[in-house]
C-alpha cells in the first residue's frame, strides 16, 4: 500500500463546503428566506405535538461500542461516566446500568446496621430493610392479637410468634368439626361449650348446687324421652340440624330439640343462643329451637349426652345408621337422573371411549376390506351403535355402494361391538381401504 | 435595533414577528443547509430538510424554553429531519457514486490549490470519492457527529448540547470517526497526512 499523497483530514473536512444552490440556476438564499417563512407562515398551526416534541428532542442516536469508556474524552468538562448513558436520546445499554460500587454496598449495609440497632431488640429478630422495618413493627406491637404478626408481601422473616397470634379462648374452643352441618350447629353448641365450665369453674356451693340441678333435669329429661319410647335422639350434629329445618316448614310437629343445648344454663344462654342463631341460613331453626328450648329444658342434657338414654346402640351401628340415613336419599336422585339422560341406568359412560369403538371396528374392518379388494378407491361406512353396544345401522359410501358391495360391507361391520353407554346411539366413521 | 441577537428574533418571532423570523431564516439557513447536505447527501433533500426545519421551528417557537441558544435549537431540529430522511430511504448505496453532488463541492473548494493539473484533479476526485465513502461508512452516531464538528465547525460543548450527550462522549466520537476514517482511507492508499 502506498501512500499517494500526504493530506489534511481536519482541514480537507473543515473547508468541506457544501453545493452551492445558486450556482445550478437556483434561487438566491434571500429567495429561498422568502419561500421559507411564506411556508412557516402558512403552516404555522400544523404541527402536531407529538411531531414538534420528537423533533426537538436530542436526535435518537444509537450509542457506539465503547462509548462508554470515553472517560478519557472529557476534555472541557467532565461528566461523571455514570451519566453518560442517561443522556437523553441515548439507549440505555445493559452494561452501562448503575451498579452499587463496595463502597456503596458496604454503605448501606452499615446504614442497615445503624437503624437496626436503634430499633427494638423484638423487632430486630427480623431483619428487613430499613425502610419497612418500622411500620411492621408498630404493627406487631400495638396489635398482637388482631393483625397477622407477619405481614405478608412484606419483608418477613418467616417466624411467626405463637404468642401474638393467640386467639381468643372461645375462638380456639369452640371450633366444631368439619362438615356444613356442623359449622352450621356451631353457634349453638359454641354457648354450651362455654357456659358448661362456668358453674364448675366457680367453686363455690351455688356452683355445686346448680351442677345438681342440671344433673337432675338431664336424667329427668332421659327419662322422659325414654318413657315416651320415642326414636334415640342422632347423635351427630348433622341429623339434628336437618330436622329442626323441617320443624320450621310443618309447624313443629317433631318435639325434637336440636339446639337447646344451651337452655340448660339459663343466665348465659338465654342470651347467648338467640344472638348466635340470628345468622341469615338459621333464622328459621332458631326460633324454633328457642321455643322447644322454652318449652322444655330437659332435652338439653339428652343432646349433651345421648347416650344415656339407652337405647342408642354401639357407635358402629349409630355411624351405620346415619350413614345410612344419608345415603339415602343421595341413591335414589342417582337413580332418576339415569334415565332421563339415557334410560340405561348405572354408571354408564356417556359414550363409548375412541379407544372402545377403534377396538370394535379394527375388530370388523378385516372383513370389510375383503369385500372391497382390488378397488381402485376407497370406500366409507357410518356405523351406529345402539346402547346396548351392538351395531343398529350401517351405512355404506364410495366405491363400495357404487359397485354393490355395501351389502357385504354391511354384513361384516354389522358385528361390531362396543360397550354399553348412555346416549341413544353413538355414529363411527369408517373409511375403508382395499 | 440594528443587529438583533438570536435570541431576539425569536423573542420577536414568538410575538408574531413574522420579519424577525425571516431574518433568523437569513442568518441560519445556509449553516443549516450545509449541515443538512453532508448528513443527507443530496442537495434536493438538504433544501427540503432546510425549508422543514425552519417551518418546524416556527410551529414550535412556542416550546424554545431559551435554555439554549437558537441556533442549537434549529441544530437539533435540522439533524432530527436529516437522520428522518435517511432513515425513511428504503434502499441505501453500498458505494458513492461518481456523481455525488459533495465531490464536486469539495473538488470546487480545492481546485484552486491544484492548479489545472490533470493528475492532481484526478486523484482529489478519488480522494474526495474515498472521503465520501468513508464517511458514510460510520455509523449514523458517529457520521453526524464528525459532520457537525469537524465539516460544520460546531464546538464539542455545543454539539454536546445538539446531540444530547456529554462532551467527553462528542469527543470520543469525534476521535472514534477520525480513527475509522483514516484507516478507511489508508486502506485505499491515502495513508499519509499532512500534520
Amino acid at each position: 500500500m502506498k501512500p499517494r499523497d500526504q493530506f489534511g483530514l481536519d482541514a480537507l473536512l473543515g473547508r468541506w463546503p457544501a453545493q452551492d444552490p445558486q450556482e445550478h440556476g437556483g434561487p438566491t438564499w434571500d429567495e429561498r428566506a422568502d419561500k421559507i417563512v411564506a411556508a412557516a407562515l402558512s403552516l404555522k398551526d400544523a404541527g402536531s405535538p407529538g411531531v414538534l416534541d420528537a423533533l426537538t428532542a436530542a436526535p435518537p442516536l444509537d450509542p457506539e461500542p465503547g462509548e462508554a469508556d470515553s472517560a478519557g474524552f472529557e476534555v472541557i468538562a467532565p461528566a461523571p461516566v455514570i451519566e453518560r448513558p442517561s443522556a437523553p436520546g441515548l439507549a440505555r445499554k445493559p452494561s452501562d446500568a448503575k451498579r452499587p460500587s463496595l463502597k456503596e454496598l458496604a454503605a448501606r449495609a452499615s446504614q442497615a446496621e445503624a437503624t437496626r440497632a436503634s430499633m427494638p431488640p423484638a423487632a430486630r429478630s427480623s431483619a428487613p430493610p430499613p425502610a419497612t422495618v418500622t411500620p411492621i413493627t408498630k404493627a406487631r406491637s400495638s396489635s398482637p392479637g388482631t393483625a397477622r404478626a407477619s405481614s405478608p408481601g412484606r419483608e418477613d422473616s418467616g417466624v411467626l410468634r405463637l404468642a401474638d397470634v393467640a386467639p381468643p379462648a372461645a375462638e380456639a374452643t369452640a371450633k366444631p368439626a368439619g362438615d356444613k352441618a356442623a359449622e352450621k350447629a356451631a353457634p349453638v353448641i359454641q354457648p354450651a361449650a362455654v357456659a358448661a365450665p362456668a358453674p364448675g369453674g366457680a367453686g363455690s356451693r351455688t356452683g355445686l348446687w346448680a351442677g345438681a340441678a342440671i344433673a337432675l333435669m338431664g336424667i329427668a329429661a332421659a327419662a322422659a324421652m325414654f318413657l315416651n319410647n320415642k326414636p334415640p335422639p342422632r347423635t351427630d350434629v348433622v341429623a339434628d340440624a336437618k330436622p329442626t329445618a323441617a320443624v320450621v316448614t310443618t309447624a313443629a310437629p317433631q318435639p325434637e330439640p336440636p339446639a337447646p343445648v344451651a337452655s340448660a344454663d339459663p343466665s348465659p344462654a338465654a342470651t347467648d343462643a338467640p344472638q348466635a342463631g340470628d345468622t341469615p341460613p338459621d333464622v328459621g331453626a332458631t326460633p324454633s329451637a328457642t321455643a322447644v328450648a322454652s318449652a322444655d329444658v330437659k332435652p338439653a342434657a339428652a343432646t349433651k349426652d345421648p347416650a344415656k338414654g339407652g337405647k342408642v346402640g354401639t357407635l358402629d351401628e349409630e355411624m351405620k345408621k346415619a350413614v345410612g340415613a344419608n345415603d339415602l336419599p343421595t341413591a335414589p336422585q342417582d337413580d332418576g337422573s339415569k334415565p332421563a339422560a339415557g334410560g340405561s341406568g348405572g354408571n354408564l359412560p356417556e359414550q363409548p371411549s375412541q379407544g372402545n369403538a377403534q377396538a370394535a371396528i379394527r375388530s370388523v374392518l378385516g372383513a370389510a376390506r375383503a369385500c372391497v379388494s382390488g378397488a381402485p378407491d376407497p370406500s366409507s361406512a357410518s356405523v351406529t351403535f345402539s346402547s346396548s353396544g351392538s351395531v343398529q345401522s350401517v351405512s355404506v359410501g364410495g366405491w363400495a355402494a357404487a359397485n354393490g358391495k355395501s351389502g357385504c360391507v354391511k354384513s361384516a361391520l354389522q358385528g361390531a361391538h362396543v360397550s354399553p353407554f348412555a346416549r341413544p346411539s353413538y355414529t363411527v366413521p369408517v373409511t375403508i381401504r382395499p | 435595533m440594528a443587529n438583533p441577537t438570536d435570541r431576539e428574533l425569536v423573542a420577536q418571532a414568538k410575538s408574531g414577528d413574522s420579519a424577525a423570523f425571516g431574518m433568523l431564516v437569513r442568518r441560519h439557513q445556509r449553516r443549516i443547509f450545509r449541515l443538512a447536505f453532508h448528513l443527507v447527501r443530496t442537495g434536493a433533500e438538504a433544501e427540503d430538510v432546510t425549508q422543514e426545519t425552519f417551518v418546524r421551528a416556527y410551529q414550535a417557537l412556542d416550546r424554545f424554553d431559551g435554555r439554549s441558544e437558537p441556533f442549537t435549537w434549529l441544530y437539533r431540529i435540522a439533524v432530527n429531519l436529516s437522520l428522518n430522511t435517511i432513515r425513511s430511504r428504503k434502499a441505501t448505496r453500498d458505494s458513492t457514486p461518481s456523481d455525488d453532488p459533495r465531490i464536486e463541492a469539495l473538488l470546487t473548494e480545492t481546485r484552486p490549490s491544484q492548479g489545472n493539473d490533470p493528475a492532481a484533479i484526478t486523484q482529489q476526485k478519488e480522494l474526495a470519492a474515498a472521503l465520501c465513502d468513508g464517511i458514510d461508512k460510520l455509523s449514523d452516531t458517529l457520521r453526524t457527529t464528525l459532520i457537525l464538528v469537524c465539516i460544520d465547525g460546531v464546538g464539542h460543548d455545543e454539539a454536546s448540547r445538539i446531540l444530547g450527550c456529554p462532551e467527553g462522549t462528542v469527543a470520543w466520537r469525534v476521535h472514534e470517526a477520525r480513527r475509522k476514517l483514516r484507516e478507511y482511507l489508508a486502506d485505499r492508499g491515502f495513508g499519509g497526512e499532512a500534520g
